[in-house]
Formats: C-alpha cells, sequence, structure tokens
C-alpha cells in the first residue's frame, strides 16, 4: 500500500525536483547569510569569521530613540497601501468587466498599466511639481472650487495619505492584470443561469463574479501581508524630507541613513529577519485561518 | 512582482546604502592647506605649463626603467559614463595599456569596470569574497578593513623608496592630511587618491542681469547681500508682476545653508578644533544659532523658497535652469552645470560668483573635508611589485596633467572623435588645484602674458571654446564664466592663496560610536534646524536640540573622537 | 439582447468616463517623459516641459544607440527574456501542477508548497547569492541572469491557483484514457489556463527586460550588460561632482534629464508591443469555451 502510493507520486516528485533544486541552491543555501544579522559583519572576515554579537544588532535597533515613531509610520503607511492596494484593483478589475466595447476596454488596460514602468525618481520630480502649493495644478483646481492650497509632501497630516495614493497611481494597474485574469475564469454558464433567475447586473457581481474572484483575492491579500513592514523604501526615499520625518520616516529610509555612514550589513540583516519572520506568522495565520474556517488551502 | 520580495528589498536596501562614497566623513587640516596652497600657488602654474615630456625627466631613482620580464597587474575599475573605445581596442587593449605594457613592461589587466554608483557595493562583494586584485581603489572603510585583514601591502618603504617626482609633487600638494588618513599604525597602507576639494568652494552666484536692472549693489558685505536678496524675491526682477522668483537658493537636506553658515562664521556638521585643542562638534555651537535666526528671518520675509524643504539639489538646479533664482551656493563649476541651461533658456542671462560677503571684519572662511577622492589605491598582499602602481599614477600625471604635446594630449586626453581616452587609464590621481591653474593660464594668455603656443593642450581647448563664446557662441558661454575674465576660478583663487579654510579635523574611518549613533544625531539634527528654519519651532529650541544631542549619544561621540585625535596627533 | 435600464445606463456613463479619465491619468506620466526624451538639455533641465517636447531633437535617442554597445546589449536583452522568459515559464507550470492537487492525491504538496513560500519571505542578501553564483562559475554567463531568478515562487502559487479552478472531470477522464501525467498536463490543463499563463508571461518578460542591477553586479564585462544595465551606465549619477575639465565637458554633452527619459521609454516600449497582443488570452473566455464542447 505504502509503495503503490510512493510509486504513484513518484513522477510528482520528479516534476518538483527542477525548480526544487535550483531554489535550494540559490535561496536556501544564501539563507547562510540571515547569521549576518547576528554578526558585526565585516566583508574581509566574512559569514563565518565575522564576531558574533548574539542579539546585539536587534536591541540596537530597538535602543534607537525614534524606533518606535518610525515602526509606526512603516505599519501605519504598509496597512494603508495592503487595504488601498487590494481595494482599487478589484474596483477597476470589476468596472472594467462592465465595459462592453473592446477596443476601450483594452485602451484603458493598458494606459493604466503604463505608470508601473517609471521609476519612482522620475514620478517623484514629477509630483513636486503638481502637487506644489504654489504652481501646482492640484491645489490650482483645490483653490479654485474655494479650498486653501495643501502641502501635501511637506505637510506631516498629509504625507502619509499622499505616499499611499501616489502609490497606488502608480501600481494599480498592474494588480488588476491578475484580477482581470481571475475574472476569465468565471463560467458563463453561471452567468446564464443567473440571468435566467432574473438576477440584475449587481446581484450577479456580487453572487457570481466576487465569489469566482475569492480564491485569488484570498491569496492576493494573503500574500500582501507579508508587507506589513514594507511601506515602499524607494517611494518614500524620493518624497520624503527633514520637514515630513515626523511621519514618513520608515524603517527602510532609517538603514539607508545608517549605511550612508558605512554598510551597516549586520543591523540592516537583522530589519530584514524581523520583517521575515513577522510576515511568516502574518501569512502562516492567514494559511491556517483559512484551513480551518474553511477548509480552503491558499497555497 | 516587486511588492511581494521582501529579500528584494532588502539586497537593494544594502545596495543603496553600500554605494555612497566615503567622502562624506573626512577632513583635512589647516596647516596641511598652507603649506599645500603656497607650493601650489601660481608659480606653480607654469611649472606645469613646461614640465613636457615628463616621462622620461622625472624617472625616479629606484623605480626600474622596465619591468622585464613584464609584470602583470590585475585590477577592477568604475566608469562615470560609457567608454568609448577607438576600433579594435578594449579595456585591457587601449593606448593607456600599450603604452604601459611596451614603455614599462607593466601589463593592466582589467577584472571588472562598473558604472561610479555601483563601485562600492561591487567592491565590498570583491572583498567578501576574498577575491581582491592586486591593485583598486579603496574607501576609507575598505582600507581599515583591509588592513586588519592583514590583506593589502604597507607602502610604506615602497612609497619612501619608489615614489617619482610626479607622484610626490601632487601628493604634496594635496597636503599631509590625505596621506595621514592612510597611514595605520604608522604605515601608509594606501595612496591616496587626491581629490579638487579646495578649489570647489561653494561661492555665492549672483543673477547679474537682476542686479543692474533692479540698480542694486555687488554683494561684498552681508547688509549688501540681504539687500540683494530681498529684492530678488519681491520687486518682482522677472517683471512679470508675480512674486515667483526665488531669492536665496537651498535644499531640502539643507546641504546648501553650510556656506550661509560659512558666511557667519557657523560650521555645519563638522568637527573644528576649539580653544583648548579638543574637537567639538560644530553644529551645537553657539554660532549655530546665529545663522538659524538668520536663515528664519530669510525664510519669514520669502526670500526662500517656501516649498524649499521638499525639493532636493536636482530640483533646485531645475528651478535655477528656468531662471526663477537669483542666488544660490555652489562650486566654480556649476557654470557648466546647470548655469549653461539657465543661458540657453534665456540668452539675456548673466550670472557670475562671488565670495562669501562679509559679515564682519573677519572674512568667511569655507569649511572642507578630506580631500580625497573616493579613497586610497591599495595593493594585495604579496604582490611582487607595488611599485608598478607608482609608474602607472606617474604615468596617468605625465600625460594627463604635465603635458604641453597637443600629439600626447589627442592620445591620452581626448580628441576630436572620444572625448573619454583619459578614463582608460588604470590607475588616477587629481591634482588638487589644476582648474584654479588652468584658469591663471587661460587669463595669463587673455592678458597676453603668455602666449598660446605655451600652454598645455587643455588649456588651449579653453581658450578656443572663449574665443567661440567671445565671438558669439553661447554654448561656451558656461566655461568662460568658470575660466574666463573674473571667471568662478578667480574665486577659488581667492580662497587657495588665503587660505580661507576651515577644515573637518575628523579624517578616519567613521569609529563605531558614530556608526551607531549617528543615524539618530543626523536625523534630530536636521529635523531641529528645519523646524527652526521654517519657524514650526521657536529659535529657543535650538538649546534643547544641543541637550538632546549631548544626551542621545553626542557626548560618548565626542570623547570617542577626542581619543582617536590624541592617539593620531 | 436584455432591454438596459436607465441605471444601468447612467452605471455605464459613469464607468466609461471614470474609466478614460483614469487611463488619462495614468497616461500623464509617459507622456511627459516622452516629451521630455525628445525636447532640448535646457528646456528639460529646466522642467519646462509638460506633455509636449520644446526644443525638438533626437539628440537623447542618438546619444542612447550611437554605440555598437546599443545594439549588443540589445542582444543580450533579447535572449535574455527569450530564454529566461521560456525557462520561467516551464518551470511554474509543471512546478504548480503537483502543487495544486489535493493532499489525499499528493501527500507531500504542503510541505513542498511551503518550502517554495519560505523563499519569498526569507533570503540571505546580496554577499551569499553573489559567492553562489560566483562559485557555480555563472559570472559573466548569461545563466547569472537567467537561473536564480527561475522560480517565481509567486507566479507558482498564482498558478496553482488557477489550475485549481479547473474543472477536475477533465484531468480524471484523462487519466482513465490512460494518458501520462506529463501528457495530461500539456495537452489538456495547459490549454485551458492561457489566460493565467499569458498574464504570468507578461510578468516574466517585464521582469526579466526591465532587471538592470543583477547585470552590473554579475557582468564584469560591460558587453555583457543586458540593454537596462548598459543604458544605466549611461546615467550619470546626481552626485556626481564635475572635477576635471574633461569630466565637465562631459557632463555638458550629455542631458541626464532627456537620457534617462529615452532610457524609460526604451524600457517600457517592447513591453507595450507585446502587451496588446498578449491580452487577447486573458480578455477572452477560452477556458470556458473549450471545456463546454
Amino acid at each position: 500500500m505504502l509503495k503503490k502510493s510512493w510509486k504513484r507520486e513518484l513522477p510528482l516528485h520528479l516534476l518538483l525536483l527542477p525548480a526544487a533544486a535550483i531554489v535550494f541552491i540559490f535561496n536556501y543555501i544564501p539563507m547562510a547569510g540571515i547569521l549576518m544579522a547576528f554578526e558585526r559583519y565585516i566583508p574581509t572576515k566574512g559569514i563565518w569569521g565575522s564576531k558574533w554579537v548574539g542579539f546585539d544588532n536587534f536591541s540596537y535597533i530597538f535602543s534607537l530613540p525614534d524606533t518606535y515613531t518610525v515602526l509606526w509610520n512603516t505599519l501605519f503607511i504598509a496597512c494603508m497601501k495592503i487595504v488601498v492596494g487590494q481595494v482599487t484593483p478589484i474596483a477597476v478589475a470589476l468596472l472594467l468587466n462592465e465595459m462592453r466595447s473592446a477596443l476601450i476596454k483594452r485602451g484603458v488596460q493598458t494606459l493604466i498599466y503604463l505608470p508601473h514602468f517609471l521609476s519612482w525618481t522620475i514620478l517623484g520630480g514629477i509630483m513636486i511639481d503638481i502637487l506644489s502649493p504654489s504652481s501646482g495644478i492640484v491645489n490650482q483646481m483645490l483653490t479654485a472650487i474655494g479650498g486653501k492650497p495643501i502641502f501635501f509632501l511637506g505637510d506631516n497630516n498629509w504625507f502619509p495619505f499622499t505616499i499611499v495614493i501616489s502609490n497606488e497611481w502608480k501600481e494599480f494597474g498592474f494588480s488588476t492584470i491578475v484580477y482581470l485574469a481571475a475574472l476569465t475564469g468565471i463560467s458563463p454558464a453561471l452567468y446564464e443561469a443567473a440571468v435566467m433567475d432574473g438576477a440584475g447586473r449587481w446581484r450577479q457581481t456580487w453572487h457570481i463574479t466576487l465569489p469566482g474572484m475569492r480564491p485569488v483575492i484570498i491569496l492576493l491579500v494573503t500574500l500582501s501581508l507579508g508587507q506589513v513592514l514594507n511601506a515602499g523604501f524607494e517611494q518614500i526615499f524620493v518624497l520624503y524630507s527633514p520637514q515630513v520625518y515626523e511621519s514618513g520616516d520608515i524603517i527602510d529610509t532609517m538603514v539607508y541613513r545608517m549605511g550612508m555612514l558605512s554598510a551597516q550589513y549586520g543591523p540592516a540583516t537583522a530589519i530584514g529577519l524581523m520583517k521575515s519572520f513577522v510576515s511568516l506568522i502574518l501569512i502562516s495565520v492567514a494559511y491556517f485561518l483559512a484551513y480551518r474556517l474553511a477548509n480552503y488551502r491558499i497555497f | 512582482m516587486k511588492r511581494f520580495g521582501t529579500m528584494i528589498t532588502l539586497s537593494s536596501m544594502l545596495a543603496i546604502s553600500a554605494l555612497l562614497p566615503a567622502c562624506s566623513n573626512n577632513a583635512p587640516s589647516n596647516e596641511a592647506g598652507k603649506s599645500s596652497s603656497a607650493s601650489t600657488g601660481s608659480s606653480e602654474s607654469s611649472a606645469t605649463a613646461t614640465a613636457s615630456n615628463a616621462s622620461s625627466e622625472t624617472a625616479s631613482a629606484g623605480l626600474p626603467a622596465k619591468f622585464d620580464p613584464p609584470v602583470e597587474m590585475s585590477y577592477v575599475s568604475y566608469q562615470f559614463a560609457t567608454l568609448k573605445y577607438d576600433k579594435g581596442d578594449d579595456v585591457n587593449n587601449n593606448n593607456w595599456t600599450r603604452m604601459l605594457k611596451d614603455e614599462y613592461g607593466i601589463v593592466a589587466k582589467n577584472v571588472w569596470e562598473v558604472p561610479y554608483a555601483q563601485y562600492p557595493q561591487k567592491t565590498d562583494l570583491m572583498i567578501a569574497s576574498g577575491d581582491i586584485p592586486d591593485f583598486f581603489l579603496a574607501s576609507p572603510t575598505q582600507l581599515k578593513q583591509l588592513y586588519e585583514a592583514d590583506m593589502i601591502e604597507d607602502l610604506t618603504d615602497v612609497y619612501n623608496k619608489y615614489a617619482p617626482e610626479l607622484v610626490r609633487k601632487v601628493q604634496d600638494a594635496a597636503g599631509e592630511y590625505p596621506r595621514k588618513a592612510a597611514t595605520i599604525d604608522g604605515k601608509l597602507m594606501g595612496i591616496p587618491f587626491t581629490g579638487v576639494l579646495r578649489e570647489s568652494v561653494n561661492g555665492l552666484w549672483v543673477r547679474m542681469d537682476w542686479i543692474k536692472k533692479l540698480g542694486l549693489p555687488e554683494p561684498k558685505t552681508f547688509e549688501d547681500f540681504m539687500t540683494i536678496a530681498d529684492a530678488f524675491a519681491n520687486k518682482d526682477p522677472d517683471g512679470n508682476n508675480k512674486k515667483d522668483t526665488i531669492g536665496l537658493g537651498l535644499d531640502k537636506d539643507l546641504a546648501m545653508t553650510a556656506p550661509f553658515m560659512n558666511m557667519l562664521h557657523a560650521y555645519k556638521s563638522i568637527w573644528t578644533k576649539d580653544a583648548d585643542g579638543k574637537l567639538v562638534y560644530s553644529s551645537t555651537q553657539p554660532a549655530m544659532k546665529e545663522s538659524l535666526i538668520k536663515l528664519h528671518d530669510l525664510y519669514e520675509k520669502g526670500i526662500l523658497d517656501k516649498e524649499f524643504v521638499v525639493k532636493d539639489v536636482t530640483k533646485l538646479f531645475e528651478d535655477v535652469t528656468a531662471n526663477r533664482v537669483g542666488m544660490f551656493y555652489s562650486a566654480g563649476t556649476a557654470g557648466a552645470y546647470p548655469l549653461q541651461g539657465s543661458k540657453d533658456n534665456d540668452p539675456n542671462v548673466e550670472w557670475k560668483m562671488f565670495p562669501l560677503p562679509a559679515y564682519d571684519d573677519q572674512p568667511g572662511k569655507f569649511q572642507t573635508e578630506l580631500d580625497i577622492f573616493h579613497g586610497f589605491w591599495v595593493v594585495k598582499k604579496g604582490f611582487k611589485h607595488p611599485e608598478a602602481l607608482l609608474r602607472i599614477q606617474e604615468q596617468w600625471l605625465a600625460n594627463f596633467y604635465f603635458n604641453n604635446s597637443d600629439e600626447t594630449h589627442q592620445k591620452f586626453v581626448s580628441n576630436a572623435d572620444n572625448d573619454t581616452i583619459w578614463m582608460e587609464s588604470p590607475a588616477k590621481l587629481y591634482m588638487p588645484t589644476r582648474n584654479r591653474d588652468f584658469y591663471l593660464l587661460v587669463n595669463d594668455v587673455l592678458s597676453g602674458k603668455a602666449d598660446k603656443s605655451t600652454v598645455p593642450p587643455g588649456v588651449r581647448d579653453i581658450l578656443g571654446m572663449i574665443e567661440k563664446y567671445k565671438a558669439g557662441d553661447n554654448q561656451f558661454w558656461g566655461q568662460n564664466l568658470i575660466y574666463g575674465e573674473g571667471g568662478s576660478m578667480g574665486v577659488a583663487d581667492h580662497y587657495i592663496n588665503e587660505n580661507l579654510y576651515v577644515q573637518n579635523e575628523f579624517i578616519a574611518a567613521p569609529l563605531q560610536v558614530m556608526v551607531d549613533k549617528g543615524v539618530n544625531l543626523t536625523k534630530l539634527e536636521l529635523d531641529a534646524f528645519t523646524k527652526i528654519i521654517t519657524g514650526n519651532e521657536p529659535i529657543e529650541s535650538f538649546d534643547k536640540f544641543v541637550t538632546n544631542w549631548k544626551k542621545q549619544g553626542g557626548d560618548d561621540v565626542t570623547k570617542a573622537i577626542n581619543e582617536w585625535y590624541t592617539a593620531n596627533q | 439582447m436584455v432591454k438596459e435600464s436607465l441605471g444601468r445606463k447612467l452605471f455605464l456613463g459613469f464607468d466609461y468616463t471614470f474609466m478614460i479619465l483614469l487611463s488619462l491619468l495614468c497616461m500623464f506620466p509617459l507622456v511627459h517623459v516622452l516629451a521630455v526624451s525628445f525636447s532640448s538639455n535646457a528646456a528639460s533641465s529646466a522642467g519646462l516641459v509638460t506633455l509636449w517636447p520644446i526644443g525638438f531633437n533626437l539628440k537623447s535617442y542618438e546619444f542612447v544607440m550611437q554605440n555598437a554597445e546599443f545594439l549588443r546589449s540589445l542582444g543580450v536583452s533579447v535572449q535574455r527574456v527569450l530564454l529566461g522568459s521560456l525557462i520561467q515559464m516551464l518551470l511554474i507550470v509543471i512546478t504548480a501542477y503537483p502543487l495544486s492537487m489535493e493532499a489525499s492525491r499528493f501527500r507531500f504538496r504542503t510541505a513542498y508548497a511551503w518550502y517554495f513560500l519560505v523563499t519569498i519571505l526569507f533570503g540571505g542578501g546580496l554577499i551569499p547569492t553573489y559567492m553562489v553564483i560566483k562559485d557555480l562559475g555563472m559570472l559573466d554567463t548569461l545563466w547569472a541572469l537567467i537561473v536564480p531568478s527561475s522560480v517565481p515562487v509567486f507566479s507558482v502559487v498564482l498558478l496553482l491557483n488557477f489550475y485549481r479552478g479547473l474543472p477536475r472531470e477533465l484531468e480524471e477522464a484523462a487519466f482513465i484514457d490512460g494518458a501520462s501525467l506529463l501528457r495530461t498536463l500539456f495537452s489538456i490543463i495547459l490549454p485551458l489556463s492561457l489566460p493565467a499563463i499569458a498574464t504570468l508571461l507578461l510578468f516574466s518578460m517585464v521582469g526579466h527586460w526591465n532587471a538592470w542591477f543583477d547585470g552590473l553586479l554579475y557582468m564584469n564585462r560591460p558587453e555583457n550588460y543586458p540593454l537596462q544595465s548598459y543604458l544605466q551606465t549611461l546615467i550619470i549619477n546626481n552626485d556626481f561632482k564635475a572635477t576635471t575639465a574633461e569630466e565637465l565637458q562631459m557632463l555638458k554633452s550629455i542631458s541626464n534629464r532627456s537620457v534617462k527619459a529615452a532610457q524609460i521609454f526604451l524600457g517600457a516600449l517592447p513591453i507595450l508591443l507585446v502587451y496588446p497582443f498578449l491580452q487577447k488570452y486573458f480578455m477572452k473566455g477560452i477556458v470556458l469555451g473549450s471545456v463546454k464542447e
């Protein structure tokens, strides 16, 4: 019996072998580098020869006077990004799905993907211009309707939201593609049946489309939980300034500034490791909850 | 998929953090500046001009005329932009490598080259993999680590015995501090890549056409400066009836506040000697408070751009190029970038660089760092002929700087088709006052004191550009602004001759305590200064900043730095 | 034809207006970049260009494409994209299949799934990865750009979810017919998964086309750079302090802004060309068409 199932499963192991081997060589072996989190790593001494410092790198990070503000900023911005980052593409995918003209549909789909190709260095420059309180188009529109100009990038109350929204502007087209692909997987037979039952578009969306997308939604939400400590280095590095340290300084920008003095492999790896653990915990929790409550394996 | 890659994020973070040149933390000294400026005055520049065929003249006693059998030297390098090679040439076979091989028996073998931005990181990877080439340029931190790991040669004797005259000349011109920074436990562990900081003083650039239009004086004193700044911001110098001009340009990281502070005898973020000969941190000194008051005053009067807090230097230069800025601080070379763009956009624009306006009867002194470019040339432990590196450097100097022949210039520096030949030299040193020297020679020729045929080809190139500018080609306006009559290098010359510098006395690789406390202390400082300038915090909060700075590690850093200072005197 | 209610019409009106506005908003930066890439140095470095070139010229493109290096690195990039995406897709397809099975069919699937997932979360960083690639002798070969990233776990997980959504009856029918595992995968499952495959292929191609950092890191010779790495070498660092007259001259002759813009546009261009072609695979419900027959 045991032998038989081995025989039956052997081809499956073989199918997985190439990928498993590659991942082992290029991902698992380098994980020795995680040891740097517990070392005062110096390139000349290498991973095995650098001084072992235990949890010093971790306690160092938490000993910095403003670590908690920075941690809070990171969590706040990252969580908003996760929520907005899932809701927007789902909504856009649904709206696209309702469009009948294939030409416009395709056009829109292509165009919303474009900002993904621009780096933050470029977009940052553009944003400083369009968000300028004195000459930016956004504030000109605000004042035209009787509002007061807002210093989006220089005001601590606005900065995190500006970050989240502009990030979404850049990335939502990319995530939308996945949801659109998910939409194609829904059987038209289901819609036909619903129409027979007299269901309108709203009810079709609610009862067929959304449930049909559910596996992908759950999957992407779960994976995005892993980003809870990643508020987006490149973007914030380009857009923040001492003026908005209070609301915009995040873990990664702090580590970057550490590296400005001299490359800080130890603390940087320690922070990376902490992020990985938090992600692992959140993803595991989501995974087991889905399995226990809905008997559904996310991956 | 970027969004899902924790590892990618971390590694790119390290990537970026390792990419910063270590130049941010070093510094020369007063005496060094004095002695060197004396030896590199204008008298020297004529020596520069006449030292032709230097290669034959400067053969140093000990250095073998030609290595036989040839010595092979592996090295790694960076580039500023893609190199162009003549047909059939490549990094290991070009005019430079052929000359070194044929005439001196040195075969330079390039292992890799990367854009400069990736160089620090790629060298770190290389060092980590334990596989370093025979020679390469190491950062101060790397120098220290390589020394501690016993991976590099002690060059003390090599330098003393073999260093050719040209190399010594340039090293001496750079002052004793670069070499001091390369010396660990009394041993010279690398040859400093001498830099050009002193001639790169951040003078005050002023819109002269606005000065004329508004009938303002030139900025001689601080009062003049304030009058001009106010008029540039509030008297509509561009005549469009809108308040859209900036009196004084600043950047969000406050880098450009340093020259302003220097004008008021305050210094930003460096270590200076106090009356007792101890090192103190300049940003916490009382003079700093005064400059912050004045900067806040400028902000209040609308002279600074209210949005400067979100604009970095590139963004500020955008405003300069768009001709919205009346004054800003930058090096003399700003004539080429960004100012040439300003002229291109409006031919009526005129700019001029001034020394710092006088705040009192004492002239303002510029703060300056250890004058090296990136780091130190090191030789791998066990390499048989470390002296060959000195030969490469000598040949670089002989062909790039100390040369009067057009033929050599076109072969080794630049010609009509290829302006990047000079980058192919396997090792380089910068002549600390070369642009200044060029300025002096250009002006000697312009005033008839010297003949065009006696100056080096590089100077002749510039003279050619200035002639074209005078004939009406604005494309070369920027070159004239730097080297021509009243050019910006003249201001640099003034500072070099008078030795008006205050140098960061801390010139070593960052100490551990600086690394540990530095992130927070720098943030504290930038945060406090920004808030005071913009008026978000009252000026009294400066005292609170000083207290916090000391409490949050500043005292520890001060102690460690003074220990270092005593130990390295 | 179902009769459309007023509400539906209003909704569609809103839908179209909103989506078109959104597209314009997303188009803006790239059009801006395109305009900058065609503008004169002075205008673009003054930030004067918005949506239309000022001082129209082709200098940046000439500059970018002037050297033989451009074509050579383009060649490397094409190889990289073709070979890299092919290997990635193959590995994704065969890896996702066993993982999509129920634990009752394949007992180790969950263990494997976590084995792969952990690599999304944990990494050793740059230095050890570099060492592995160096020790394998991959430096300076195309393989260094292709193999280490050949198992994009995110895509595998996505595809395994798509596989699961397929009707199992088909697969079982194939097995009863005696088809082998591979045949089932490639002749039944795969054609049904085209929308998902097209999506992942797009990601794969975009990823390979735009990656530049690994090129600079793992290639010692510029002649082995893929296009995006080569283009990076054309951009002079903003912190770059001009030090010699020669460097000044160089700085002057190169318009950073416009060149950067040209670079970005060239980076996006091939994808813009490929995208509409791939789109048709995930716009239509191919899956279901074939199932119904």
